[in-house]
């Protein structure tokens, strides 16, 4: 891609007497076709598998003023049933963990450690209470690409260059690395060998600041997990202590 | 993700003075994305600074302060611009539930300004604080601060409040 943009100027001045063999350089292909279908076809597999669990260990690079990254970590646990329920438990090294509840009827927010919970009326489906919680409150859900892959074809169409990388053994497990670019990202991906192609690692660097901070997580799956319908509904302790939920719009004016 | 350095350095280092969690998509400057779909991505600005009062630049050296919790004084809040307690606040609270993942909220750390304004917003409480229960809100008192808890954007604020009785 970086080649093809330098080559642009040529084009311009060479004009007509752009000859075959320089438009033969920049004719390699960025997007390997068969590095796209495998994620198609992890994408499909993904929406094919209806209960889950997941654990996840990831970090993240935060970038202080001065430039310096910092990598941060934590851990995830992760419980789907679809369409309408989601459990997920995140552990940082710090007291900011928290609980996520939902159940197809609301949504609950819970911090273990002060012991605070708040529940909204949430949207019918995963799909769904991803986008709207995020929008309203702000909360962003974990490992978010997990139900968004296979998804949406405008997600391949974003993708401006892709490639196989090589077979790679990860914590035991065998897998084929892949690595693609888009607006802003590169992104590399490890999906599991064999008939269930699952996601084993993604690291995804940012590429439009300047410091390209990354953040990468590994998953290890529980494609057997069946997780009984109350996981997902959030029934609070004797002291824990309902707190508001501030939607995004009315936070402007306690500023 | 960005976070200002004084803040972290303030946080020993990791402790960002708010309750921020990882869901939350606040924080200053640049953000590192942990989505490759762009819809996740989307929202990441929205609710930057949140509460926009932040000393950044007084507390270079700040890790020296660990463990502070002593000097402050609950009450002492309605002094306003004592910076130095800013920091103390967040140093002590080792509780505080911070987001050290997608952003931090450079946001938490002011503190000092405004204790005693209500309307303003903390996210660290000061020591000693009792949580009291009036109707359906619980309120964290702390002298004859009234604060009332809530999430924002994922993670915890207190807003001062009149005494509620």
């Amino acid at each position: 891609m970086r080649a093809m943009q330098r080559l642009i100027p040529v084009f311009a001045f060479a004009g007509l007497l752009l000859t075959p063999a320089v438009a033969k350089e920049t004719a390699t292909p960025a997007i390997d076709p068969a590095a796209i279908q495998v994620l198609e076809r992890m994408g499909a597999y993904l929406r094919s598998i209806n209960t889950f669990g997941v654990r996840a260990s990831d970090t993240i690079d935060e970038v202080l003023d001065t430039g310096q990254k910092i990598q941060m970590s934590s851990d995830i646990q992760l419980l789907v049933k679809r369409p309408n329920f989601l459990r997920a438990n995140i552990e940082t090294d710090r007291a900011a963990s928290r609980q996520l509840f939902y159940n197809g009827k609301t949504f609950t927010l819970f911090s273990p450690g002060k012991k605070f919970y708040a529940t909204v009326p949430a949207k019918p489906t995963i799909g769904e209470v991803l986008t709207n919680i995020e929008a309203k409150y702000g909360i962003a859900f974990p490992l978010a690409d997990l139900y968004r892959w296979g998804n949406d074809p405008d997600d391949i169409a974003a993708i401006k260059a892709a490639r196989f990388i090589g077979a790679s053994k990860i914590d035991g497990q065998l897998t084929n690395h892949y690595a693609f670019r888009q607006e802003g990202i590169d992104w590399q991906i490890w999906i599991a060998q064999g008939d269930a192609p699952l996601p084993i690692k993604y690291v995804i660097t940012t590429t439009d600041e300047p410091e390209q901070p990354q953040y990468t997580v590994n998953l290890k799956w529980d494609t057997a997990s069946k997780p009984d319908d109350a996981t997902f509904t959030f029934v609070p302790a004797e002291d824990d202590i309902a707190i508001a939920i501030v939607p995004l719009d009315e936070v402007k004016s306690t500023k | 993700m960005r976070i200002a350095s004084a803040v972290l350095v303030t946080a020993n280092f990791g402790l960002i003075p708010s309750d921020a969690w990882a869901g939350n998509r606040g924080g200053g400057g640049g953000h590192t994305k942990t989505s490759v779909h762009k819809d996740v991505n989307a929202n990441r600005n929205k609710n930057v600074n949140v509460n926009s009062n932040v000393n950044r630049n007084q507390n270079v050296n700040v890790n020296s302060n660990r463990n502070v919790n002593k000097n402050v004084n609950v009450n002492s809040n309605r002094n306003v611009n004592r910076n130095v307690n800013v920091n103390s606040h967040h140093d002590i609270d080792i509780d505080v539930d911070v987001d050290r993942r997608y952003h931090p909220v450079a946001t938490g750390v002011a503190v000092g300004m405004t204790a005693a304004a209500i309307g303003s917003v903390i996210y660290t409480l000061p020591p000693s604080c009792t949580i009291v229960r009036v109707g359906a809100v619980s309120y964290q008192q702390c002298g004859s601060v009234w604060y009332e808890p809530r999430y924002v954007a994922g993670s915890v604020q207190y807003v001062v409040v009149g005494p509620p009785r």
